[in-house]
């Protein structure tokens, strides 16, 4: 039987939650047994696979069109999806910017720094997407699995991971559910 | 923030300001300020006051409510010298009682049956003796010289008067339970608070027949013990504040309020308090909580005001209409009062018949009458020759029925049966033209700006339905929405604290219920059938039954509309704000909506 | 008693029980927000909703009476959905973020609604639109992004501390928590008793200096009591890594309800003078230090080359009682010192202890304060000085209690009340002769006697025209009566009292001026230098008179925990513990002896009071008793009532 496959990657995080699954150590060997992982962060994969896979991952909230594009095409390459630490799953730390809104924040950035001149400009490439209000995964695609935590512990990644790779959805609870 | 003792209306009608408004504005402002008054009276602008044509140009002075008509730049002196230096009103020139009948309230139609209105207008509310001239306070001299007060509660009980507020409950078995409750001192107060949005069947009755409210809550204080009674009556109708106070000094005047009353050795006076503008206060426990002082918020009940109301104390409320029955039932008997209604709910009931039908304002019919006789034989019918779609009865509680209902015979458990509510009495009729997601939505924006925000469930779960609604009207509704609809609305029904809450969902439930495909057009087709959304309906103009007189162009308020005279016209939909007045102006029927 | 069922389980509640009271004593459990025990129970946050069989809706448990035979499920799919609901909507209304809040992980009532509701994230989104944050206060702050509007604060600051600054602005979902008319924390009428913090489930008012510093269970907790004023209230004091991070009320408290004011909260945290670090001796005009044993024996040579009366020893009232005991058979009984007395100027103690010796015992406890019909307050303003006994009056004072109210100086404490009546000016005389009359219905001359005092004859009948009927009258003594001169005035109030069974509460200045009194202190209003002048000053302050008779004497010894103009004049300085790193016990309002315990391990060099007398007792070859347990207790026995 083939081992299910797991894909994931992040928005608008700050990679912790990824560094949090490494923080798992030894037992990162013990999960490969169990899953197939195919594109991370952390690998060198870029794309969850076009056939598909089991279980998609996402670190981050949305709070630009790419990380919408990138939301919705893990969404239909993955059969569960699992919202991972509160970024994904609130908004998070990214999600204060919506008090003073994108526009705001961009120019505080770009044009109103102490050390910018009168130069300053926010960039308009049409390349860049677009800063949109910050949201969670969930507001723009279903979720199956919602992992909060800032970040997460290594045991409750390990966890929802080990028991969604036999075939279970996981319970988080207790220990493992921890909103900060 | 500056702190004003007086504010002065002044009335900026239109008419009113023919006749010389502006001129006694500012004589006003003058007058004040050469008595350095600025400081302390603020003067505003108001929409009309009285009636212009015969009043204008009137003022209105706040917090006494003295409404002073027919001014002239030289009589603003003297009503400054008299009403803000020396302290008294200036009764010349005051206006005298307004003429009560009028569009408000016609003369009866057949079917009606006028017992609560059947003086108003006929008798001067502010002259005792009018009331007493048509048999007022016969009922009071029964009872004080006659009756037991277990003899009056067992009377009312027989009676099967229900409570007219909304909830129909037993007045006498209410009255029972404050009899028997131990502590005093006990209270009386009236529900004057009326705020329902187009109900005004009792600012009528405290208008133009006060003396038949006090003279039931007098009664209703020897059967239940009380000395002293309240009349909350809501901000917004000074005139009706003041023609009770009237009442109330006159009736002191005559012994029959006060100590001793008619010489029974019982004692009862009655005070008028002011709401401050919150529908909630409507609610029992938040009008208690109102007079005394505190914020407008209900209470949980247990304990129930009849033994734990105001200040504690055993405290019975009841509406005014309520009051306005009990006189009656006295004087004329139980076999003529139960001959009138229904099985379960004896007597008449008042209604504000509003909307789309023919003859708007105030009528009075027994209970049983069905809806189907109500708006069709004494309202008149659908307006225009329009189809009926719809009678939302009860005030922002209440439900929508349609068609299929319009023969149910009008009841507190008909209606409550059929996903409605009696409420206070408003009935707002509906016809083909309107959109049934935007009524629920128009009622859901009452009541969350209406709610006390105590609770969680109404505060937060109302404003949830709300942008819900309002996203569904703009075109962005989605299908999640109607089942996160159902849930929101079935959970705020059962954890809300209060009535408001309790009853906040049921424009929406029963508009899904009944009108469901409204919504899904709404959400699937972004399409409003009744093509009242603004957001999902556009305007164009018929070229065949456009003839370019331009009186479209002309009245645009954004200039949407181009074309030459006698060239057909056409309206910019990018521009286009949807307002409806060329619709209106056009006299050749050439602009539709889409 | 009534009997009801709880999912199942017969279970036995007194009258007046809640449904919650019952659900809790049958080992059930409902979730609540808006509920606390020291609280009138508010019924909005309806997330204690429970299935009542026959009720047509569900009941809010913590409000709702149990009944006879009531029936009360807590766990079914209506209520379970009703929680649900109602936290969903909590976290759709503002902003929970729980990430980089102070109260995470333990101290935040919503966030363990949540975890025990099994919410792993936000069933609806909020807007994210910003609310004010309000860090205008010295002491807290105000973050509406996370009020979950349940008003417990606004409870806590009207029904228990008396204040009212908090309050609501707006209806519906507008609504929000504001200070006084809507103007910014730091400058309204707040009080800085920092209740409002402690009674908030959320992060929405946090502690200032104590945010960020450790959660609860990171803190190591010891119960305490306050030696500030002499009311004693109880305490707990929260340090981490011995360093003193947040003071707290204790739920369990006595008569202080959990209680407290910014005297006994936030004063001792917001402590920045300057730690006496080592023992000095001035050299040449300097101040050098040197070692405990040289400055012990310095001192001792002094007492030996004088004679006993020409040594004035002083000591503060917020030193334990152990240290008032072992400081005066230091001073009085073994070397009959020319003066032993404590630093402060307010007498009620001793007063009460005169009287009672001539009367007997006379004195109720500070609970007598709650519940009063009418309140006469002599002498003393609980505003300032007894704040906590101000907090019984002023919600009292909120229902129109009956006050009269005498001080030199105007207070505040009854302005609530229509019902008022304020004497400003210093002739008790007067004012007990005036009050007698009252208390006796003979009210001839009254109006003469009103005027003398100027006070409105129509106001006077209006306040005291009752007082020979009232049930629960209650007389508060404090400083001015109690001063020697009007010694007559307070034996008279007091004898009235008892004539018209009304109880006597005395509120006793600072500390532990009352253990200092039954001890047999006199109070410092005389100080005299002396050619050797004591001053075991500790943590506390002294007045101006008391630096003069210091700085008048020849050979000064300060012991001080900080650095002050005492210090800098001193011929030998002493460092001394201060109040939470040392252990001792205070003799509260109510006569009890409250315990302070140690909180904190004292840097080397410190030495308590007491130690520091053991030293000098074993140089002078003496020993301390180190008993005084039984005859203060039995002395307290002797003037308050039990």
């Amino acid at each position: 039987m083939t081992k299910p496959k797991v894909a994931s990657d992040w928005l608008a995080g700050c990679a912790g939650c990824h560094m949090s699954f490494l923080d798992m150590d030894e037992r990162i060997i013990e999960l490969t047994k169990l899953v197939d992982l195919r594109a991370t962060p952390i690998t060198d994969l870029k794309e969850p696979d076009k056939s598909g896979v089991d279980v998609g991952i996402l670190e981050g909230g949305i709070s630009n069109t790419y990380n919408e594009e990138v939301a919705i095409k893990m969404r239909e390459r993955c059969k569960i999806l699992v919202a991972l630490g509160d970024c994904a799953v609130f908004g998070g730390v990214p999600a204060m910017r919506n008090f003073a809104g994108a526009d705001a924040a961009l120019k505080r950035a770009y044009i109103e720094t102490e050390s910018t001149d009168d130069s300053g400009m926010i960039p308009n490439d049409p390349e860049l997407s677009t800063p949109i209000h910050v949201r969670p995964v969930s507001d723009v695609v279903k979720v199956d699995v919602f992992l909060p935590g800032c970040a997460p512990s290594a045991d409750a990644i390990f966890y929802v991971l080990s028991e969604l790779a036999q075939g279970r959805m996981p319970k988080v609870e207790g220990e493992f559910n921890n909103w900060h | 923030m500056a702190y004003y003792r007086s504010t002065v209306l002044v009335s900026m009608d239109p008419v009113c300001i023919d006749k010389g408004a502006l001129d006694v504005k500012e004589q006003l402002i003058r007058e004040l300020a050469i008595y350095n008054l600025s400081e302390e009276v603020q003067v505003l602008d108001s929409p009309r006051i009285g009636d212009p044509e015969s009043e204008g140009p009137d003022i209105l002075v706040y917090p006494e409510g003295s409404h002073y008509i027919q001014l002239t730049t030289a009589t603003v002196g003297p009503i400054v010298m008299e009403h803000f230096i020396k302290g008294r009103e200036l009764q010349q020139y005051k206006a005298q009682m307004r003429d009560v009948m009028d569009e408000e309230l016609g003369e009866p139609k057949d079917k009606e049956i006028r017992i609560i209105l059947e003086h108003i207008g006929k008798i001067d509310p502010r002259n005792i003796e009018d009331y007493i001239a048509v048999d007022g306070y016969q009922a009071l001299a029964k009872v004080l010289g006659e009756m037991t007060p277990d003899q009056v509660i067992q009377t009312i009980l027989d009676s099967k008067l229900r409570g007219r507020g909304g909830a129909g409950f037993p007045t006498g078995l209410k009255w029972k339970f404050a009899r028997q409750a131990p502590d005093t001192p006990k209270y009386m107060v009236c529900n004057a608070d009326e705020g329902d949005p187009g109900a005004f069947m009792n600012r009528k009755v405290l208008e133009g027949d006060p003396h038949s409210v006090l003279e039931g809550m007098t009664i209703g204080a020897y059967a239940v013990g009380a000395n002293q009674g309240y009349v909350y009556c809501r901000a917004e109708y000074p005139i009706a504040v003041s023609t009770l106070n009237t009442a109330i000094e006159q009736a002191r005047e005559y012994g029959l309020l006060g100590k001793d009353i008619l010489g029974s050795g019982f004692d009862f006076d009655i005070e008028v308090r002011m709401g401050a503008g919150a529908f909630v206060c409507g609610e029992e426990t938040a009008l208690l909580a109102s007079i005394e002082g505190a914020r407008g918020e209900p209470r949980v009940r247990p304990p129930f005001p009849a033994s734990k109301g105001l200040w504690g104390k055993p405290t019975n409320i009841n509406n005014v209409e309520t009051y306005a029955n009990v006189p009656k039932i006295i004087h004329r008997g139980l076999e003529w009062y139960t001959s009138m209604g229904s099985e379960k709910s004896k007597g008449t009931k008042t209604f504000a018949l509003a909307g789309d039908v023919a003859h708007t304002g105030l009528i009075e019919v027994p209970f049983g009458m069905t809806l189907r006789e109500i708006i069709y034989d004494i309202g008149g019918g659908i307006k225009g020759g329009k189809a009926f779609k719809a009678v939302q009865t009860g005030g922002p509680m209440g439900g929508c029925l349609p068609v299929s209902n319009l023969d149910l015979p009008v009841d507190y458990e008909t209606l409550g049966a059929a996903g409605s509510i009696m409420g206070s009495g408003g009935m707002i009729v509906m016809d083909e033209e309107t959109c049934m997601v935007d009524i629920a939505r128009f009622f859901m924006e009452f009541t969350q700006d209406e709610s006390c925000g105590k609770c969680v469930p109404c505060r937060v779960g109302t404003r949830r339905i709300l942008e819900i609604l309002e996203r569904i009207c703009a075109g962005k509704g989605v299908p999640e929405d109607l089942p996160l609809l159902r849930q929101l609305c079935s959970e705020i029904i059962q954890d809300s604290l209060c009535g408001l809450g309790q009853g906040a969902p049921n424009p929406v439930i029963s508009t899904m219920k009944h009108f469901l495909d409204e919504y899904e057009a709404h959400i699937y087709e972004k399409r409003c059938p009744a093509k009242v959304c603004r957001s999902l309906i556009t305007f164009s103009i018929l070229p065949d039954k456009c003839t370019g007189c331009t009186v479209c162009a002309r009245n645009c308020p954004v200039a949407a509309i181009t074309g030459e005279r006698k060239q057909t016209h056409v309206i910019n939909t990018d521009i286009c704000i949807r307002c409806g007045i060329c619709k209106q102006v056009c006299n050749f029927d050439a602009v539709v909506i889409n | 008693m009534i009997q009801l069922t709880i999912n199942g389980q017969p279970v036995e509640v007194e009258t007046g029980s809640t449904i919650l009271d019952a659900v809790r004593k049958a080992g059930f459990n409902v979730p609540t927000l808006c509920y606390h025990p020291k609280l009138v129970s508010y019924g909005s946050c309806r997330l204690c909703l429970v299935e009542v069989e026959g009720a047509r809706t569900l009941q809010p448990s913590c409000v709702v009476p149990a009944g006879n035979n009531m029936v009360v499920h807590t766990d079914t799919d209506k209520t379970k959905s009703a929680r649900k609901f109602i936290l969903s909507m909590i976290f759709s209304e503002r902003n929970h973020f729980c990430m980089y809040c102070q109260d995470t992980d333990g101290d935040c009532d919503l966030q363990q609604a949540a975890y025990d509701e099994g919410m792993t994230h936000w069933p609806i989104t909020p807007a994210y639109k910003p609310f004010m944050v309000d860090a205008s206060h010295p002491d807290f702050i105000l973050d509406n992004n996370r009020c979950i509007l349940c008003r417990r604060c606004v409870r806590a600051c009207t029904e228990l501390v008396g204040n009212a600054t908090l309050g609501f602005e707006e209806r519906g979902s507008g609504s929000i928590l504001i200070a006084d008319n809507n103007v910014p924390l730091g400058e309204s009428t707040c009080i800085s008793c920092g209740n409002c913090v402690q009674f908030c489930p959320t992060g929405a008012l946090i502690d200032r200096r104590s945010a960020y510093q450790g959660r609860e269970t990171d803190l190591t907790h010891v119960n305490s009591v306050c030696m500030d004023c002499s009311l004693g209230c109880e305490r707990v004091v929260k340090t981490r890594d011995n360093r003193l991070v947040r003071i707290d009320g204790n739920l369990d408290s006595g008569f202080n309800e959990s209680l407290l004011c910014s005297d006994g909260r936030y004063k001792p945290v917001a402590e920045n003078r300057k730690r006496v670090t080592t023992p000095m001796v001035r050299r040449n005009g300097q101040l050098e230090p040197i070692s405990w044993d040289e400055a012990l024996s310095a001192i001792s040579v002094q007492f030996k080359a004088h004679d006993s009366s020409e040594i004035s020893a002083h000591i503060s009232p917020r030193q334990p009682v152990e240290a008032l005991s072992a400081f005066h058979e230091f001073f009085a009984d073994h070397f009959h010192a020319g003066q032993v007395a404590l630093l402060g100027h307010d007498q009620t103690a001793i007063a009460c202890a005169k009287l009672a010796a001539e009367i007997g015992a006379f004195e109720s406890g500070i609970s007598a304060l709650k519940d009063c019909d009418i309140a006469i307050v002599l002498g003393t303003d609980m505003v300032k000085d007894h704040q906590v006994a101000g907090f019984f009056m002023k919600r009292q004072a909120m229902h129109d209690l009956k006050m009269f109210i005498a001080n030199s100086t105007r207070t505040t404490v009854g302005d609530w009340s229509s019902n008022k009546l304020d004497y400003v000016g210093t002739d008790y005389t007067a004012v007990v002769d005036v009050l007698r009359s009252f208390a006796k219905g003979e009210t001839a001359n009254m109006t003469e006697k009103l005027q003398h005092l100027g006070l409105k004859p129509v106001r006077a009948e209006k306040v005291l025209g009752q007082l020979h009927e009232s049930q629960k009258p209650v007389i508060v003594l404090g400083k001015e009566i109690a001063r020697a001169e009007n010694y007559a005035a307070f034996r008279d109030i007091v004898l009235l009292a008892r004539e018209i069974g009304a109880k006597v509460v005395a509120l006793k200045g600072k500390g532990n001026n009352f253990g200092a009194a039954l001890l047999g202190y006199e109070m410092d209003a005389q100080a005299k230098s002396a050619p050797v002048f004591f001053l075991a000053l500790g943590d506390g302050h002294a007045c101006d008179h008391t630096r003069d008779a210091l700085a008048g004497s020849e050979f000064k010894i300060v012991q001080a925990s900080y650095a002050s103009e005492f210090t800098e004049m001193a011929d030998i300085v002493l460092p001394c513990t201060i109040w939470d790193e040392q252990v001792g016990h205070y003799l509260t309002s109510e006569g009890k002896l409250g315990l302070n315990q140690q909180a904190i391990q004292a840097a080397e060099g410190n030495k308590s009071v007491p130690e520091v007398l053991k030293v000098l007792a074993g140089k002078s070859g003496l020993t301390l008793s180190e008993t005084w347990r039984t005859a203060v207790e039995e002395k307290v026995a002797a003037i308050v009532l039990s």
